[in-house]
């Protein structure tokens, strides 16, 4: 500490002879005369036109100097101070003490450094009490006397013996010593000669002077890192409520606490802070804890990662058919946004992708042509007529089905081949066909084709195919029945006959259902078409197929997309969100050898604004639909444009973009703060949800991907105030609804000591082809044109100025008898000379309005250059150029 | 000579009465002989344990268990009911549970394919039959006599089950439910006995656990498909596996079945 203090001592001053005064601003000489030697003190900041060397030490007279010649007696004046009665003129002897003149030069020395430092030789050191004592080292060995003067008061101005003085500060131990000196106290030392019967026996030397050290730069320990009464110890402790460590950077919390609490930490503290420390901590931390106050403290979670990239593949198999077939390979991904994180009242678009890609292919399974003649499936026809019954007796209903046996085909195949008998013959042929396998069978069992055939009999006329199987089967001219349940009975007749059923007969009475059909039955085979020709149509036929099936079943799908607010869930808002579906896009089909279905899906326009927590959904971004203030301009609403200019005067805003627009007083939402203040993404829940397949959206591709993309937004706001909490009167915003601040500002700093600016002068209102801030100056840009120009922006050439008036005397006199004229507009009862008398009128689709009172030139004169029609050239510009003749948009984005 | 003509043909007559006679017990005695002489001789089976197999099988779908059918090729895993409809049927030999089966129930169906032994004279078992295509060899009277055991093989276990009832229902039926207590399952053996196209001469009742084993057909053409069903209850404790007595009733008349294959 005593280092420290030193550094802190400020002035020395030297003197020979009394009146002691700042080196810098007396000087002072011996000067020895004819008449004696004379100490010569003169002030050289009057004295500016002569120095020592023009003066005549021979003209000293009456305790002045004579002034040189052609000097005006203004300009400065000596003081003159006999020291001795002789001197030795220009031989450097000196016939009074002090016998050496550099004495007290080397005493200053001894005790003052060039730097105005003071030396090791005198120590100060402060006295716990607000004072100072001192220890001066008698480095001469008592050859001095030491004299302490303080101030002027007692200074020995006239140069007088030690004998004229009995207050010499004590020597003990080789050291002087001083005590209770007050601080920034000038302390004077004198030194006089001692006793050595020299003839100079308490002839004065010179003094040295110094000040003692300001309070404020004594440092003394800090008592609030002991004294638990401060509450430090308490503070150091302190987390804001449900902070955890996992949500939270201990390392810049507590970094933090120590800039804005410094009192609890230091090591030292001024002594001059010492009465207020109490106060000082109490502030300081109720300062810090205050930063902590909106931040929402949100839990941990995933991390601030987003599940918004799936990868999916799946093999799938989807047609086959006799000739042809293909395998198809799926693949699914979907892809989201990252998070996003916006300042209050800016906006933010989320884009997910959602793509299918199918990659199949086709494959020749069978050959054209496998069949010998004889099961060749190309048969030849014949047309024949019969009656079916189902009998609906005892047994039940005979109904047709597929479990455990054939399909369809089979059994069509089967029709086709034998009327439905199910000969072995037509069983393989079909089964061939239709399961595209060729399984050989040997005739271990039952009875062989060649003997079956031979069974059945056909007659001239009628035959009755099962007749002899047994059963109550009658014949009566033609017609033939059966009462077998479970069993149908077929009658053919061939040979151009006509045929018929009556159903009384041919079902025993009734009990079934007959049924008169004709059929295609195989009455024989023509080589000649066979074989590859009719095999080859078939597979063609199917190639030409399978594409039209591949094409046909791509599926389109639905997505959703889901923001949640939790604010909207809190207070008096109402807690409407927009949940918005749209069908899928761009479904690009690609078809013949491979087939690709790629649906990318660009979000639907939805628009929420949170001052009421409605949601308005726009479903494409035409030009024909835009939104505007409601009456109470507390909420956005979707209005279709009409045709007429009246419909368009309405609207306040044109379309906007794919965004979603957060509250100019929405609260911080997944947001934490730094030990800078900067604001961060948190993750809480997820609030933006993407999915596709799911919870009612149509599934994608043939393999019904479906997934859901999780991630979220945060909003942050540092003017943030909850509408339903007592008002802070130490925040800007006290109240709900659309706030504006207004304030002076230092042009040369518009946001002083960090202040941070709203959404409206940061980059949240940058151009990003959202027409409601589409003219917008940067306001970056804006800010720093502002910053550089200062208070140029004010000079007439600087180009800044829009407008220019002349206030002439008439001007004068015709607004004073204007402003007679205004009527209380408000029906306040106050004269409050505002008539709100605007002419609107709508330009680029935007509602312009501008003073009428400034139109009026018989009340104005406008300045060389300016006019009204210029004026209002550049009215719905943000900023103007050229002395206001044109629109600024050097500084947009 | 009149006189000695009528005594004469009196003494035919006489002698006609007493062959007539003599015949006619001789027969009954013949029949009574065969009823009596009928011995239920104990016989071996020869399924393989299906255990260690049934464990080793990697398939994507649960397996509820195996089948196997005495005088058949059918040797196959009971699949999962909902997904076995996506196997290949064409080239993969596998059963499936109904899927109106609930677990701890009695009476689970076991169905597999049929899709070339559809014909009215079924195809006898060969190697190119698989899945349940041989089931049909049921249908002749001279395969189902001689062929009447069953092995069922689920819960690591192979269990013995005696067919009792064989026969043909159409689409219709609700046949596929299994059976939550004894009278659902006294009612269900004694409809399937009466449907059966044979008398078994074997016991079962509401107290067996009862399995029936189903396929497909186009027996009687395309416009009746049909079902044909082989119903079989588990050996009893103590009960040996022995040859007992299968005979063709009414329905196998009135259905025109076949004795024999050709």
């Amino acid at each position: 500490m005593k280092s420290k203090y030193k550094i802190l001592l400020l002035l020395v001053v030297s003197f020979l002879i009394p009146n002691v005064v700042q080196a810098k601003t007396v000087q002072s000489k011996m000067c020895c005369g004819t008449n004696g030697l004379y100490s010569i003190m003169y002030d050289d900041a009057i004295n500016t036109n002569v120095n020592l060397s023009s003066i005549n030490c021979d003209n000293v007279l009456d305790g002045h100097l004579t002034y040189p010649d052609g000097v005006e007696n203004i300009k400065y004046k000596f003081n003159a101070s006999k020291v001795a009665g002789q001197c030795i003129n220009n031989n450097g002897t000196p016939v009074s003490c002090p016998k050496d003149t550099n004495t007290l030069n080397k005493i200053k020395n001894t005790y003052i450094k060039d730097n105005a430092e003071l030396t090791n030789n005198i120590q100060v050191t402060f006295n716990g009490s607000g004072r100072f004592n001192i220890k001066i080292k008698d480095v001469y060995n008592g050859a001095y006397r030491v004299r302490y003067t303080s101030g002027d008061s007692n200074r020995n101005v006239n140069l007088n013996n030690a004998s004229s003085y009995g207050d010499f500060l004590p020597n003990s131990g080789g050291y002087f010593y001083l005590s209770n000196i007050d601080p920034n106290q000038s302390v004077g030392l004198e030194f006089y000669q001692a006793n050595k019967g020299d003839g100079c026996d308490g002839a004065f030397i010179g003094g040295i002077a110094f000040f003692t050290p300001d309070l404020t730069t004594v440092k003394i320990a800090n008592p609030a890192l002991t004294d638990s009464t401060y509450g430090c110890s308490e503070f150091k402790k302190w987390v804001p409520e449900n902070l955890t460590s996992k949500n939270y950077d201990s390392t810049n919390f507590n970094n933090l606490k120590k800039d804005v609490v410094s009192k609890c930490y230091d090591k030292e503290i001024s002594y001059t802070e010492l009465a207020g420390l109490h106060n000082t901590i109490a502030s300081d931390i109720n300062s810090f804890k205050s930063l902590f106050r909106d931040v929402q403290v949100l839990k941990a979670g995933g991390g601030n990662k987003c599940t918004n990239s799936h990868h999916l593949d799946t093999k799938v198999t989807s047609w086959a058919g006799g000739y042809w077939a293909y395998s198809c390979t799926e693949n699914y991904e979907a892809t989201g946004d990252a998070p996003k994180l916006v300042k209050a009242g800016d906006g933010f678009s989320y884009e997910s992708t959602f793509k299918v890609t199918r990659q199949c292919t086709k494959r020749k399974i069978n050959v054209e042509k496998h069949y010998t003649p004889q099961y060749c499936p190309v048969p030849i026809y014949c047309e024949r007529c019969g009656c079916d019954c189902t009998w609906t007796g005892a047994s039940g209903t005979v109904y047709s089905g597929n479990e455990a046996g054939p399909n369809d085909t089979f059994d069509k195949c089967v029709k086709q081949c034998d009327g439905g008998k199910y000969t072995q013959s037509c069983i393989n042929s079909c089964y061939k066909s239709t399961y595209n396998k060729d399984r050989k069978f040997s005739m271990l069992g039952g009875i062989s084709i060649e003997n079956k055939n031979k069974k059945v009999q056909f007659v001239a006329d009628y035959s009755a195919q099962n007749a002899a199987a047994g059963g109550l089967v009658t014949t009566s001219s033609g017609y033939t029945s059966h009462n077998l349940p479970g069993v149908v009975y077929t009658m053919k007749v061939n040979g151009g006959a006509t045929c018929s059923c009556t159903e009384s007969y041919w079902c025993q009475g009734g009990h079934g259902s007959c049924t008169f059909h004709t059929w295609l039955e195989v009455c024989g085979v023509d080589t000649a078409y066979c074989g590859v020709v009719e095999s080859r149509t078939h597979a063609e036929e199917e190639f030409v197929d399978a594409a039209i099936d591949e094409a046909i079943n791509i599926d389109t799908s639905k997505f959703s997309m889901t923001i949640v607010d939790n604010y909207l869930n809190n207070g008096t808002y109402t807690t409407t969100y927009t949940t918005a579906t749209q069908p899928a896009l761009n479904v690009n089909v690609v078809t013949a050898t491979s087939t690709e279905a790629v649906v990318k899906v660009s979000l639907p326009l939805s628009y929420i604004n949170k001052i009421t927590g409605m949601a308005t959904y726009k479903s494409d971004a035409s030009a024909s639909t835009g939104y505007r203030m409601n009456s109470g301009k507390a909420l956005l609403e979707a209005v279709a444009f009409g045709n007429s200019q009246n419909d368009l005067a309405n609207y306040y805003f044109t379309p906007g973009e794919r965004k979603y627009y957060t509250n100019i007083n929405s609260k911080n939402l997944n947001v934490g703060f730094d030990s800078n203040g900067n604001a961060s993404l948190r993750d809480d829940k997820y609030n933006i949800i993407v999915s596709s397949g799911t919870n009612g959206n149509g599934a994608m591709g043939w393999a019904g991907f479906g997934s859901t993309i999780d991630c979220y937004y945060g909003v942050y706001n540092k003017f943030y105030d909850d509408k339903d909490a007592p008002c802070d009167p130490t925040r800007e915003i006290c109240d709900g609804g659309i706030q504006y601040i207004f304030r002076p500002i230092e042009l040369s700093d518009v946001f002083p000591n960090g202040r941070d600016p709203r959404f409206n002068w940061d980059v949240g209102a940058k151009n990003r082809g959202n027409e409601i801030y589409k003219t917008i100056v940067d306001p970056i840009e804006y800010t720093k044109t502002i910053q550089s120009k200062q208070d140029n922006i004010y000079n007439v050439n600087s180009g800044e100025i829009d407008y220019e008036f002349i206030l002439t005397p008439k001007n004068i006199a015709a607004i004073k008898s204007y402003n007679k004229s205004v009527s209380d507009f408000n029906k306040d009862g106050d004269k409050n000379y505002l008539d709100y008398d605007m002419s609107c009128y709508k330009k680029n689709n935007k509602e312009i309005c501008t003073s009428k009172f400034l139109d009026n030139t018989d009340i104005l004169t406008y300045g060389s250059g300016y006019s009204v029609d210029t004026r209002k050239s550049i009215a719905g510009c943000n900023n103007a150029k050229g002395n206001g003749t044109a629109c600024d948009t050097s500084a947009h984005q | 000579m009149r006189r000695k003509i009528k005594r004469i043909i009196l003494l035919l007559c006489i002698l006609i009465l007493v062959c007539i006679v003599f015949l006619l017990i001789s027969i009954n005695l013949k029949h009574e002989d065969t009823k009596d002489n009928y011995v239920a001789e104990e016989i071996t089976l020869n399924f393989e344990s299906r255990v260690e197999k049934l464990k080793s099988l990697e398939t994507d779908y649960y397996k509820f268990g195996w089948i196997q059918v005495q005088g058949t090729n059918i040797d196959v895993p009971i699949l999962d009911t909902a997904s076995a409809g996506a196997v290949d049927q064409i080239n993969y030999s596998y059963s499936w549970m109904s899927p109106n089966y609930n677990t701890g129930e009695n009476r689970p169906v076991i169905m597999g394919h049929n899709i070339v032994n559809v014909s009215n004279t079924p195809l006898l078992p060969n190697a190119e039959l698989q899945n349940f295509e041989e089931i049909m060899a049921f249908s002749y009277y001279g395969f189902a006599k001689d062929n009447l055991y069953i092995q069922y093989t689920t819960d690591n276990k192979d269990e013995i089950y005696l067919i009792y009832a064989a026969g043909f229902y159409d689409y219709s039926s609700d046949n596929a439910d299994s059976l939550s207590n004894k009278k659902d399952v006294d009612k269900y053996i004694k409809n399937a006995k009466k449907n059966s196209i044979y008398d078994y001469d074997i016991d079962v009742n509401s107290d067996d656990e009862i399995i029936t084993i189903k396929t497909c057909t186009r027996y009687f053409g395309s416009n009746t498909k049909q079902q044909f069903m082989i119903e079989a209850r588990k050996l009893r404790k103590n009960e040996k596996t022995v040859k007992y007595k299968v005979e063709t009733n009414a329905n196998f008349k009135k259905l025109n079945l076949k004795e024999e294959n050709a």
